[in-house]
């Protein structure tokens, strides 16, 4: 009887010494696991788009040769006293500053 | 010398320095009407009455006219002009829209004047307004540079509504809120100092209220783009002209669609900083002309939950140049 507790208690010591890695060993099983885990934005960041290419769309030369022109020219011109100078020097400034 | 490039639906503006601190705009309507004669006595009649229009004389026979006269001709048969462009890109739904922008661009920016000379052309952003998979600035973005390096330029291209921050934000310190009112789009820009921080479109503008209001009153869109060019009318106020006086009401619906779009759109958004100043808002375009526009506009954005703070709202100061006048300053330092 004496023995039998003795044996019994032991078995109790040694599984209570061997559950934190029992613990462990479960807590990795289940972060390797492919679906529980992971959250959403990891999630997002696993998923790979699909690349679409549209063959359709490429842009080749454009050729106006077709076309004769009738003669009157395009455009209307027009003259407005404008100094720029002054805000083109203060937006270099700003995009220099930001580098 | 640069040169800037407005790229619209409906106007294309050069801009370049002039001499004694002037700049030069050079404005094109960006419209087309064919016209197929039927018989060789057609094709001489039509020429004949052709004289002193704008046109172009096709290796079918037909006879494409450019500009305002396409409009004209188009409103005096009772139809309505073709647009080489749609909603800011190259029109897909116009066979000729590509050779037909080629052209028109050819001829307004010729050939450049020297080696590589810079130019910067502008484009829309991508709309918030619209899931369409079809919509493609890249593609009209290589159209564009690919005409313009065949006529010697270093073409570069700027979002629309960043070029206008650079027109009108300068005395605050390159820091606004711009809002260009096209006649496909209503392109928006949020800027911090030079830089900007938000850019998108929305996919309602001019052109949106012609149709509209070509509906509501059976005319077509182009007789609608006429009175309403010509007339007299204040958004959102009732007008005698029955056109006249659905344009404004649309308009009224068109400002009132924006603000909220632009609401929904800048409310809680990650990448706008914190600005600790109010901020103005510039509004300019071909769309902004109307009287009561601005009034309207500002009236709107304060009913619909603007989540910035504003100091004012203004109109550009020449509202028909300044994306141009943009694209030209950034021409000058990109």
């Amino acid at each position: 009887m004496m023995s039998f507790t003795l044996g019994f208690v032991f078995a109790i010591g040694y599984a209570l010494g061997r559950i934190d890695t029992i613990v462990s060993m479960l807590k990795k099983k289940e972060s390797d696991s492919f679906v529980a885990g992971v959250n959403r934005e990891q999630k997002k960041s696993f998923t790979r788009r699909a690349v679409d290419i549209d063959e359709s769309k490429f842009v080749t030369d454009v050729s106006t040769t077709s076309l004769k022109s009738g003669g009157a020219s395009l455009g209307t011109v027009t003259q407005t006293k404008d100094d720029i100078s002054s805000a083109t020097n203060k937006l270099a400034q700003l995009k220099k500053a930001k580098g | 010398m640069a040169k800037g490039l407005d790229v619209g639906t409906s106007f294309i503006v050069l801009s370049s320095e002039g001499k004694g601190n002037k700049v030069e705009y050079k404005d094109f309507r960006d419209a087309f009407y064919v016209i197929k004669p039927s018989t060789p006595i057609a094709s001489k009649m039509i020429e004949k009455g052709l004289a002193g229009k704008t046109f172009v004389k096709d290796e079918d026979g037909s006879y494409i006219i450019l500009g305002k006269d396409a409009i004209e001709k188009a409103v005096e048969r009772n139809d309505s002009a073709k647009r080489p462009m749609y909603r800011g890109v190259v029109s897909s739904k116009e066979k000729d829209a590509r050779r037909v922008l080629a052209y028109i661009l050819k001829e307004v920016v010729g050939q450049s004047s020297s080696e590589n000379e810079k130019l910067v052309f502008c484009v829309p952003a991508q709309p918030v307004d619209q899931e369409d998979e079809d919509f493609d600035v890249g593609y009209h973005e290589d159209v564009v540079k690919k005409v313009l390096q065949e006529c010697g330029y270093e073409a570069r291209a700027i979002n629309e509504a960043e070029a206008l921050c650079y027109s009108e934000l300068a005395d605050d310190d390159y820091t606004g809120v711009a809002l260009s009112w096209g006649a496909g789009m209503v392109n928006v820009c949020v800027m911090l100092n030079g830089e900007p921080v938000l850019k998108f479109s929305t996919t309602k503008s001019g052109d949106w209220v012609d149709r509209m209001s070509a509906v509501a009153t059976g005319e077509t869109d182009s007789i609608v783009q006429a009175e309403k060019e010509q007339g007299d009318f204040t958004v959102g106020q009732p007008n005698d002209n029955q056109v006249l006086s659905a344009v404004a009401s649309y308009y009224d619906r068109l400002i009132d669609y924006t603000t909220k779009q632009l609401a929904s759109a800048l409310e809680g958004h990650k990448a706008l900083p914190k600005f600790k100043d109010p901020l103005p808002v510039v509004v300019a375009g071909g769309t902004s002309k109307p009287k009561g526009f601005v009034e309207v506009f500002k009236a709107k954005l304060e009913s619909n939950g603007f989540p910035l703070p504003v100091k004012e709202v203004r109109h550009a100061a020449d509202p028909l140049h300044a994306v141009a006048r943009g694209c030209l300053i950034a021409a000058q330092i990109l």
